[in-house]
């Protein structure tokens, strides 16, 4: 810039202030401002020529408005405002004049700054220039500033300007473009942010980035990104800007995972989004804008799928069935471990080729390589197959398999590979065989078994039997073919057969019938035939399945039956006996023919509650609750009642009735019996023998009359303790009874229809007995044994066993009656009893022995005591003998002592030995009169019985069994001590009796009442003794004396006591003092 | 006659009683020698070797040892040499039993033993009574028992 010079003085000089001013200068310089009312240049204030110096001088375009004319000056900086044509020259004109057009605007904003002298400015202005031509609409930036006069007061304004058109017109159109842009940024599909600066202000952000972000306009807007959305801290997203702000490379990636909070929550978003750097002039990075479309949903989606595809790979490939993919080419791709190992081995991927299989072959064994199989032959030729395949694996095993393979195809169809699923039915395959199998055994099963089985078609139509068919009929599977079976049926009764057959098949029916069948001998057999339908899967009836059952015994016994039955009711007839029957609830539904003979009445008006009438009214009450009693409780029934018979007469009856009873002890009938006990009745308390007897008779009666097979079954039924069978005539079992059960030990069903020889021991078989008893029984009519049998489980049992022929009516035999009776337990008690006694004897034999041995112990003994006491003895006497002289009187009187002592001592020896041998029971018993006896006694005692004057009485004429020497001994005894015990001076008379008495007669609990007894008395006028020791007096060394009055050793009693004992005997003793003693004796007559 | 003329043997162990043999036989002022033998081994011996001159009677004592009275009752029955022997019981049993089997096996007479000397003098001097009386052939059952 020019520095004016400001030169006050110089008149040239004042115009100095336009030097160098420019054209605009000179124009003013030029100008005659002699008419304007500012006159001359050289009038001009000072100021007016600074500020237009300044003015001049500046090259900012610049106006000038002086004077209250507003005279207009400016400078040739401003001139191109003014256009090409039009205002210029408008210096010194007024600005009126200039301005017209816009003097309105103008006009107060100079007067406002001329008053207020304050400067306005404005800027981009516009205001409507005529330029060019044309009025256009002009941009200005211009400042209005206050010009000072002289006076220091303002009189003019200095606009300084500039034409800011076309800057604001290309700010305009930067704004449009902005507002535009912004407008594609808001409506864009994708979000948008723009970021301005280090620090990431939000300078703009669409609504979808608004959304992206969760976050509202106000929320972001002209803040840092960051801050606005904290949570994006700590996500790399800054590093990311910094990124792209700092090396000002733009970004992009796909699918970032952002965790923005939206809603409240941190939601994870996927987002694509690329940051673009907007570069100033010197390529540094200014804003960034930021792209991104939320893809989460699709991400998610995508993932999804992937998790899907994943779980279904792993399920696909998890299957228990064999999967593999292979390529277009056939190179497997993929193969699950079902594959491997159905394959037995590891295909390599991308190598192996079709199939990971080792060897296959087809069904009948062919090989077939691996370029034929299904899968190779599906990816070549597209043809899809499902053969029944044979794989081999390495190590040798096989399998059964059938391939399903898929052809894949891509978008447009084109094969990009093939998956093949290989179904195992190696299982099946074996099952299938099992099933051959299985049906063959069904087939060798059913051929043997008893039954003819045969298989329908559902139609009807039979295509197999079994070999019992054929065997039986004796036809061929020719002969059989379609329905050939009409052949063998009885033409009789084939229409009704088919009829039904056809019924059954017709609506899948079970078939039940009998009918017969000819056999191939021509004759024809019942057969209870059954046909089943046989369901398959879909509840089809897939076949029948059919058997006969030959029943023609079945039907033989049923025959049997009602002969038997007839047989019975016969039976029943000819008994003189009341025979009835009732059901289990007590109503009588049969009577035997005596039954009626003797009423008088007919079957109808006694049958069910009729048979009352027969009863005496006053025994009806009492029969009737007895009656329901027994049926109730199921106990016998047992009544004395009187029946009516035809002529009106009553007669006392015992009626009998047992309940019948099944396996399970069920009441199937009562069987009952009424005997005519009239005069059993009337002559009761006398008869009382005869009625047992008549029982007895009875019961014998009973035992032996001919029943039917059933009814003697069933009457013989409860006997236990007897085994009562009814044998064929060649010995078959045909009845059996609980006592056989019990003791043969079988039950019916096992025996009946077995031949009895079974109950025989092997030897017994051997030798014929079964058959020799049976031959006994038809000659003799009755054969017994006694012997061994065999039982159920092969134990033996004793028995006793009684087998009668029993006839028909025409004295045929028909039958045996055989009754065993289990004798074992009472053989075992007679071996038992034998044993005991063998051992008894036994143990008498060694009692005896030692009784023996001690007699002779004693014997001896007593010998060897007696031995030095028979010395004492003999030297005594002879001392006494000889130097009876030199001995003195006591000396004398001392050996006498001696002397006595030894003979007491000898006696008591001599008694004990007696006693001792009184033990040893040797001697026989003999028959012997008992006078015999007494005569010896008499005999040895003749010089003592003398002495003492005695008088023996007796009238013993008994003969008795005894042991003789024991009583002689006995006797010798009683004499002894009567002659011992007897009164001074006075003769000693005995008496001895004997009687036979009758057990019953005597007192005393020791007598058996059906036994005699021999009693012998015994009696002497002795000293006697007192009554209260009658029982001591026989007990051994007891004495009722002292020695000095009476000599004795205390044994005569005892060893009589003994004695009597032997014999199996009693005694007794009564006395009174001084009124002698009686001794009575019983001896039994027998005893054991 | 001379003492030597009636021999009398006693078989018996016991010492006491061949003492009052002796003294009775010296009391009864009989005219016999008395030679004792005290157990049946010795008394067979002796027979044996006097069997051509036997004494005159046997007075035979039973419970013996080595052999008893019985053996040698049945020793001396069963050989001819001794059937003029009599055999004179001496014991001091009085079992009846025995008794029979002694008479039925050939021996003359049993003698119980007494107590009292004197009856045993004059029991034993009745039976050399008897026995010089050449009763030698068996009496009767009844007489078998010398009572004294």
């Amino acid at each position: 810039m020019n520095l004016m010079k400001l030169n006050i003085t110089h008149k040239a000089k004042s115009v100095a202030f336009l030097e160098d001013g420019g054209q605009m200068g000179e124009l003013i310089r030029s100008m005659d401002w002699d008419n304007t009312s500012l006159g001359h240049i050289k009038t001009w204030p000072i100021s007016l020529r600074t500020t237009l110096a300044i003015i001049l001088h500046s090259p900012h375009p610049m106006f000038f408005f002086w004077g209250d004319e507003n005279i207009c000056f400016y400078n040739d900086a401003y001139r191109p405002c003014l256009g090409e044509e039009g205002q210029h020259p408008a210096i010194g004109k007024k600005g009126k004049e200039v301005w017209p057009e816009i003097w309105d605007l103008i006009g107060p904003l100079i007067n406002q700054v001329i008053t207020t002298a304050k400067p306005t400015s404005f800027s981009d202005r516009e205001l409507p220039f005529y330029k060019n031509g044309r009025i256009d609409g002009i941009y200005w930036n211009f400042c209005y500033s206050a010009a000072y006069n002289d006076e220091g007061e303002v009189n003019g304004v200095v606009v300084t300007c500039s034409e800011t058109t076309e800057t604001v017109l290309t700010k305009n159109e930067l704004e449009e473009s902005e507002r535009r842009l912004r407008s594609i940024i808001t409506q864009a599909p994708v979000a948008i942010g723009i970021f301005r600066g280090k620090d990431y202000i939000t300078d703009m952000a669409n609504s979808l980035a608004l959304q992206m972000w969760g976050r509202r306009e106000e929320d972001v807007l002209g803040q840092p990104i960051l801050e606005a959305m904290p949570e994006l801290k700590s996500q790399g997203i800054k590093e990311l800007l910094d990124e792209v702000y700092n090396t000002g490379k733009a970004f992009s990636t796909s699918e970032f995972p952002v965790k923005i909070k939206r809603k409240g929550t941190l939601e994870t978003a996927y987002i694509n989004f690329s940051c673009e750097p907007f570069l100033n002039t010197k390529s540094e990075t200014e804003d960034l804008m930021v792209l991104g479309i939320e893809v989460t949903d699709q991400v998610f989606s995508r993932k999804k799928i992937e998790e899907s595809e994943k779980k279904y790979k792993e399920l696909i490939f998890g299957l228990p069935v064999a999967v593999y993919t292979c390529d277009h080419n056939g190179y497997i791709q993929l193969y699950n471990n079902s594959a491997e190992k159905f394959w037995g081995r590891t295909p390599v991927v991308g190598k192996d080729l079709w199939c990971g299989s080792w060897k296959i072959f087809t069904t009948d064994g062919t090989p077939m390589s691996l370029e034929e199989c299904p899968m190779a032959m599906a990816l070549k030729t597209g043809e899809i197959s499902h053969p029944e395949l044979e794989i081999e694996r390495p190590d040798g095993s096989r399998g059964h398999f059938i391939p399903y393979p898929q052809l894949l195809y891509d978008n447009d169809g084109i094969i990009t590979g093939a998956i093949n699923t290989l179904i195992e039915i190696t299982d099946q395959v074996a099952a299938k065989q099992k099933i051959k199998e299985s049906e063959v055994r069904f087939k060798a099963i059913t051929d043997n078994i008893p039954n003819m089985a045969w298989m329908a078609n559902p139609d009807g139509s039979i295509y197999w039997f079994n070999k019992k068919w054929f065997d039986y009929t004796g036809t061929t599977p020719d002969e059989m073919e379609g329905l050939g079976w009409y052949s063998i049926h009885d033409p009789n009764v084939l229409p009704e057969v088919i009829a039904e057959w056809e019924h059954s098949v017709a609506h899948g029916k079970e078939f039940e019938m009998v009918f017969p069948i000819r056999g191939v001998d021509n004759s024809y057999r019942q057969f209870l035939t059954r046909v089943l339908p046989v369901y398959d899967e879909l509840g089809n009836i897939g076949k029948w399945f059919g058997s006969n059952t030959d029943i023609t015994d079945y039907v033989n016994a049923q025959k049997k039956l009602e002969e038997s039955e007839k047989k019975f009711r016969l039976l029943a007839d000819s008994l003189p006996q009341f025979i009835w029957t009732a059901n289990p609830e007590g109503n009588l539904n049969y009577f035997n023919r005596a039954v009626f003979e003797y009423s008088g009445l007919f079957l109808d008006q006694i049958k069910n509650q009729g048979w009352l009438q027969i009863v005496h009214p006053d025994d009806r009450e009492k029969n009737i609750r007895t009656w329901e009693e027994s049926i109730s409780q199921g106990k016998d029934f047992l009544l004395e009642h009187r029946f009516r018979a035809h002529d009106g007469e009553y007669r006392w009856q015992l009626s009998r009735a047992k309940p019948q009873r099944d396996d399970s002890g069920n009441i199937q009938m009562w069987v009952g019996s009424s005997t005519d006990i009239q005069e059993q009745k009337i002559f009761r308390n006398e008869l009382e023998r005869q009625v047992r007897e008549r029982t007895a008779e009875l019961v014998e009666l009973n035992e032996s009359l001919k029943f039917s097979e059933q009814r003697y079954h069933l009457m013989v039924e409860e006997i236990q303790e007897y085994a009562i069978l009814f044998l064929s005539r060649q010995g078959i079992v045909e009845n059996w009874n609980i006592g056989a059960e019990k003791i043969k030990g079988y039950k019916a069903e096992e025996i009946i229809g077995e031949n009895f020889s079974s109950f025989y021991t092997e030897d017994d078989k051997k030798s014929g007995l079964p058959q020799r008893l049976l031959q006994r029984a038809l000659v003799d009519g009755k054969a017994v044994q006694e012997g061994w049998r065999v039982r159920k489980d092969n134990t033996l049992f004793w028995a006793s066993v009684v087998i009668t022929a029993i006839h028909d009516e025409k004295n045929k035999v028909i039958g045996f009656s055989k009754v065993t009776h289990d004798l074992t337990a009472k053989k075992e008690s007679d071996d038992a009893l034998r044993d005991k006694k063998f051992e008894l004897e036994q143990k008498n034999i060694e009692l005896q022995k030692m009784n023996k041995e001690l007699q002779s112990f004693a014997y001896i003994s007593s010998h060897d005591l007696q031995e030095p006491l028979r010395k004492i003895q003999t030297f005594a006497s002879r001392i006494i003998e000889k130097d009876k002289d030199t001995l003195s009187e006591n000396g004398k009187y001392l050996f006498n002592r001696m002397q006595l002592s030894a003979e007491r001592m000898q006696s008591l020896i001599d008694d004990l030995l007696a006693y001792s041998r009184t033990h040893n029971l040797e001697g026989d018993f003999e028959k012997t009169n008992l006078n015999l006896i007494i005569e010896q006694v008499k005999q040895d005692l003749s010089e003592e019985l003398l002495h003492k004057n005695t008088k023996i009485d007796t009238d013993a004429t008994c003969e008795v069994n005894i042991i003789p020497f024991q009583f002689k001994q006995l006797f010798y005894n009683l004499i002894s001590n009567s002659l011992k015990f007897s009164i001074p001076d006075k003769p000693v008379e005995i008496t001895i009796k004997n009687e036979y008495v009758n057990g019953n007669e005597l007192e005393g609990e020791d007598f058996e009442d059906n036994n005699k007894y021999c009693h012998i008395s015994f009696s002497d006028n002795g000293i006697g003794f007192d009554q209260r020791y009658s029982e001591k007096i026989f007990e051994l060394f007891q004495r009722l004396h002292g020695r000095t009055e009476y000599s004795g050793t205390g044994i005569g009693l005892a060893i009589i006591k003994r004695i009597v004992e032997n014999h199996h005997g009693f005694i007794t003793a009564k006395s009174q003092v001084g009124k002698g003693a009686t001794f009575d004796i019983y001896l039994p007559e027998r005893h054991l | 006659m001379t003492q030597t003329d009636f021999h009398i043997l006693l078989a018996d162990d016991d010492e006491d009683d061949c003492m009052f043999f002796r003294d009775a036989l010296d009391e009864l002022s009989l005219t016999a020698s008395l030679k004792t033998v005290n157990n049946g081994l010795e008394l067979m011996d002796f027979l044996e070797s006097n069997s051509t001159k036997l004494p005159q009677v046997l007075f035979l004592d039973l419970n013996m040892p080595c052999k008893s009275g019985i053996e040698c009752l049945a020793e001396i029955r069963g050989s001819e040499k001794y059937k003029e022997l009599p055999v004179i019981i001496y014991s001091t049993s009085s079992n009846l039993d025995v008794m029979d089997l002694l008479y039925n096996n050939g021996a003359q007479y049993y003698i119980r033993k007494p107590a009292d000397f004197s009856n045993l003098k004059s029991v034993i001097g009745r039976t050399i009574g008897l026995v010089k009386q050449k009763k030698i052939l068996q009496p009767s059952r009844d007489e078998f028992l010398i009572k004294p």
